[in-house]
This record gives structure tokens, C-alpha cells and sequence, in this order.
């Protein structure tokens, strides 16, 4: 370091002052990193407000726990289609026949589901998802009910739900441990897409019958700039998440988004969870 | 000069030449003898998950082959929609092709002949009812297949092409003119395909 100080009579250049500046400030730096006395958080830096995150719980996941969790989803869509007869009037008598036709077949796959999950050794749960309820059920049917187009929103909201009911049981049917398990459940989204299909196909006819994405091409929009529904949307089943927009749009012309995916680790109704109803 | 000094190299020389000519030619002949359209990577399927997806593979491509026929005589949605299915079935053998390391390159004949009558029509009635039960029938047979399926890829492509199946029968159930029938469209009578007899 005494080198780079000048000597009597020897002027100090703007180099000089950024050589020592610079050794000055690595060794603070060094010298504070040898510090064996800092406190504080530890975590990664925030900017703005964040809500706290929650980790999720630490409990295993089994095939009770896969089953639970697919009849929580089920009991969410069937008070869903129980609030959406509030919302939305002037159905086509073919729509309603097939909506209390839907209706009905997912209450036979809640009884299934529950003894599926005695079967597997689980105790059948009889309630809402309390995650999905929370975060996207509630906040969408509040949006659906203050829209500009109800009837629509309830249609986009409804086909979202089977095709993400369909995905569910689509991925279960692969992670289930016993075959005995899994055929029943591919048996599901199997009725499940047929479902989200004759919807689509019921409110749109052909025009709904193939999504432009299975041959590449992009999804239209609808003159709301609202992506239209198909009966079919891939080549294969996609268990990727999804998004539905709903509700009226702000002074900017934007509508709010949900994204659907199928549950995980954070919306698991896992066998320590009690009834929520 | 000392040419003998020279002549433990011209020997490597000699000796590497050769290694390389005979590399080239054995990996030529191995390209030669692999199947043009196989798969590159490495196949997922079990021995006996490939004894149920290869006489599948053949069925997908059959499927193919009478939507593709269907596609040149029907106009308007009908034929988007031979078109369209035509191409699923096609990556369905593709995914097989795949998962067994198989070529995708042998159609069913027998299955193919016993329905081109059926799909070589400009009755979209009569194709849609043709189609949609053999759309009912593929997903009842990869539902019982996926039983008897071991690798977890296998179930998964499986489980992946079933719902669109499903699918694709509701569509083909529309365009039949049935889909007030929600009994024929929600649960319809399939009878799954059995594979060896198909094959044989």
C-alpha cells in the first residue's frame, strides 16, 4: 500500500485516488464479511409489500391423501354449479338438461371417490378444497356476479373447472399406487373431458369443436378479447396449468385472471386435515 | 534420409487409417440397419409394456389411414375434423414408437380393411358413427391396458391419449347428430379392442 502513496513533492492524480479508494473499500468489504456477530433476517431482500409466505405442511402424502384430495375438488365444482343457478338465467333447455345431467354425475364420483378412499385406507372427505376455495373460488364467483357478461363467465368458469376436474383425476390415474385405484380414476377424467366437451360443443357447435393450438395455430379471442373454449384443446391431455378471465374489465380494459392447476403440496387435503364443513 | 525411421510411422498412420475406415463403415452399416423412422433416445416401455403398446402402435396407424381416406371424400367440418384426428392418431403412434424403441411404420392391415368402407364416405353421418366407435372403443382399451402397464411413462402417454378419446367420441357424437342423447355421449357402449386378435 505504501507504494501507491505519493512521496514528498509527488502529486496525487485521479489515479492514485482510485487505486487507494478501491483497496480501501475491499478491505472494509473483507473485514465486514469476516464478521462473526451479524444478525437479521437471512432470507432474500423484498422489495414492496408481499404477503408473508406459508410453507406447506410436513405431512405425507399417500394415496387417502390423492383421493381426498380429488373429492374436495369435486365438492368444489358441484358449489360452484350451485352458485352459478343464481347467477345465470336464459340457458337453452338442451344446456340445462346437460348442466343437471353434469350435476348429477359428479355426485356419483364423490360416493366413488369415497369409497375409493376407505378402500385405500383413508377417511372420505365431504367438503369444498379449502386452497382452491380461498384463492380462486370465491374471488371468481364474486367477479362472475358483478360481470358484464355473467352467462359468459360462468360458461368459461364452468369448463375450466371440468377440464381442470379432468386433469386431476388424469394425473392420479398415473400416481395412484394400486391399479385397483388408478382405473377408476382414469375412468373419471376420462367422463370428465367427455363432459367439458359436450359443453363447449352445446354452447359453441362445431365452432368450438377443435382448438386452432392442437394444429399449431393460436387461440382466438371472443369480442370481449376473452380466449374461446374448445372441446378439444390438445393432442394430448394437458395436466399444464390453465388461466380463466373473468368478470367486468377495469378503466384500462383488463379483466382479472385465475390460474388453475392441479393440486399440489399446498392444496393437498391431507389425512391430519379436519372437515372444513 | 533415413527411411527407416519413417517406417514405424507410416505403420501408425496405416493402422489409424484403418481403425477410421473401419469405424466409419460399421457405423454406417448400424445406420443402414436401424429402421429410418426409429426413435433416437432410449426406449421407456418395458418387454412386456412393448407387448401391448406394439399391436397398438399398428391400430394408431390404422386409425390414420381411414381418417386420412375419410379426409378426401368429406368437405366442410367433417373433413377439418378427419384431418385433425387423423394427425392425433398419428402422434399417438409416434409416442409409442417412442416408448418401445419401435418403428412406426406397420399399420394393421386387418383392422384397417374391416373399417375403410366406413370411413370412405361423404355421409357424415355414417363417419361420425363409424368414428365415434372407434374413438369409444381406443379408450376403453388403453383404460383396461393401463392395468397391465408397468413403467410409469407408459401409463402416463396412455392415460395422456384416453381423455382426448373421450374427446374426440363427444365431437364425433355432435357431428353423428346424437348429442341430445347425453346417455350415448357421456356413457357410451365400447367395446375395447383386443389387441392380439387385431394383430393376428
Amino acid at each position: 500500500v505504501s507504494a501507491l502513496i505519493p512521496g514528498p513533492g509527488e502529486r496525487i492524480d485521479r489515479r492514485h485516488v482510485f487505486r487507494i479508494g478501491g483497496i480501501s473499500v475491499s478491505l472494509a468489504a473483507l473485514v465486514a464479511a469476516c464478521g462473526d456477530d451479524r444478525t437479521g433476517d437471512t432470507s432474500p431482500g423484498r422489495v414492496g409489500y408481499a404477503p408473508p409466505i406459508t410453507d406447506p405442511p410436513d405431512y405425507s402424502v399417500d394415496d387417502a391423501v390423492l383421493l381426498r384430495t380429488a373429492s374436495s375438488l369435486e365438492y368444489t365444482i358441484l358449489y360452484v354449479y350451485e352458485q352459478l343457478v343464481a347467477v345465470v338465467d336464459g340457458l337453452d333447455p338442451a344446456i340445462q338438461d346437460l348442466l343437471a345431467r353434469v350435476k348429477a354425475d359428479h355426485e356419483d364420483i364423490v360416493q366413488t371417490l369415497a369409497d375409493l378412499t376407505e378402500e385405500a385406507g383413508g377417511e372420505p372427505w365431504e367438503c369444498t378444497n379449502p386452497w382452491m376455495m380461498d384463492r380462486v373460488v370465491e374471488p371468481a364467483l364474486e367477479l362472475i356476479a358483478t360481470s358484464d357478461d355473467p352467462t359468459r363467465d360462468a360458461f368459461n368458469f364452468a369448463v375450466a373447472l371440468e377440464n381442470l376436474a379432468a386433469s386431476t383425476h388424469q394425473v392420479y390415474a398415473v400416481e395412484l399406487s394400486e391399479a385397483d385405484l388408478r382405473i377408476p380414476s382414469l375412468e373419471i377424467a376420462t367422463l370428465e373431458s367427455r363432459q367439458a366437451a359436450a359443453m363447449v360443443i352445446a354452447a359453441r357447435g362445431p365452432e368450438g369443436y377443435i382448438s386452432p393450438a392442437v394444429i399449431g395455430e393460436g387461440v382466438p379471442t371472443d369480442e370481449a378479447g376473452i380466449p374461446e373454449q374448445y372441446a378439444i384443446t390438445d393432442r394430448f391431455g394437458s395436466v399444464a396449468q390453465t388461466e380463466v378471465t373473468l368478470g367486468p374489465p377495469d378503466e384500462n380494459g383488463v379483466r382479472e385472471s385465475f390460474t388453475l392447476q392441479t393440486p399440489a403440496e399446498n392444496s393437498y387435503v391431507y389425512n391430519e386435515l379436519e372437515p372444513t364443513c | 534420409v533415413d527411411l527407416e525411421s519413417a517406417e514405424p510411422a507410416t505403420s501408425r498412420r496405416s493402422l489409424i487409417a484403418t481403425l477410421g475406415v473401419a469405424g466409419l463403415a460399421g457405423a454406417a452399416a448400424l445406420a443402414g440397419a436401424r429402421p429410418a423412422s426409429a426413435a433416437p433416445y432410449s426406449p421407456t416401455a418395458t418387454a412386456s409394456d412393448t407387448a401391448l403398446l406394439d399391436p397398438a402402435m399398428r391400430l394408431e396407424l390404422a386409425a390414420r389411414r381411414l381418417y386420412l381416406d375419410a379426409a378426401q371424400v368429406l368437405g366442410g367440418d367433417a373433413k377439418f375434423v378427419a384431418e385433425t384426428f387423423a394427425g392425433n392418431h398419428m402422434a399417438y403412434a409416434d409416442s409409442f414408437a417412442a416408448a418401445t424403441g419401435n418403428s412406426a411404420d406397420a399399420i394393421d392391415e386387418a383392422f384397417y380393411e374391416e373399417n375403410a368402407q366406413a370411413f370412405t364416405t361423404s355421409d357424415v353421418v355414417a363417419f361420425a358413427e363409424a368414428a365415434w366407435a372407434m374413438e369409444n372403443s381406443f379408450a376403453a382399451t388403453y383404460t383396461e391396458m393401463s392395468r397391465d402397464l408397468e413403467a410409469v411413462q407408459s401409463r402416463t402417454t396412455v392415460a395422456a391419449i384416453v381423455v382426448i378419446n373421450a374427446r374426440m367420441a363427444t365431437v364425433l357424437a355432435d357431428l353423428a347428430g346424437v348429442s341430445d342423447d347425453l346417455d350415448l355421449v357421456l356413457e357410451p357402449p365400447a367395446e375395447p379392442f383386443t389387441l392380439e386378435e387385431v394383430v393376428a
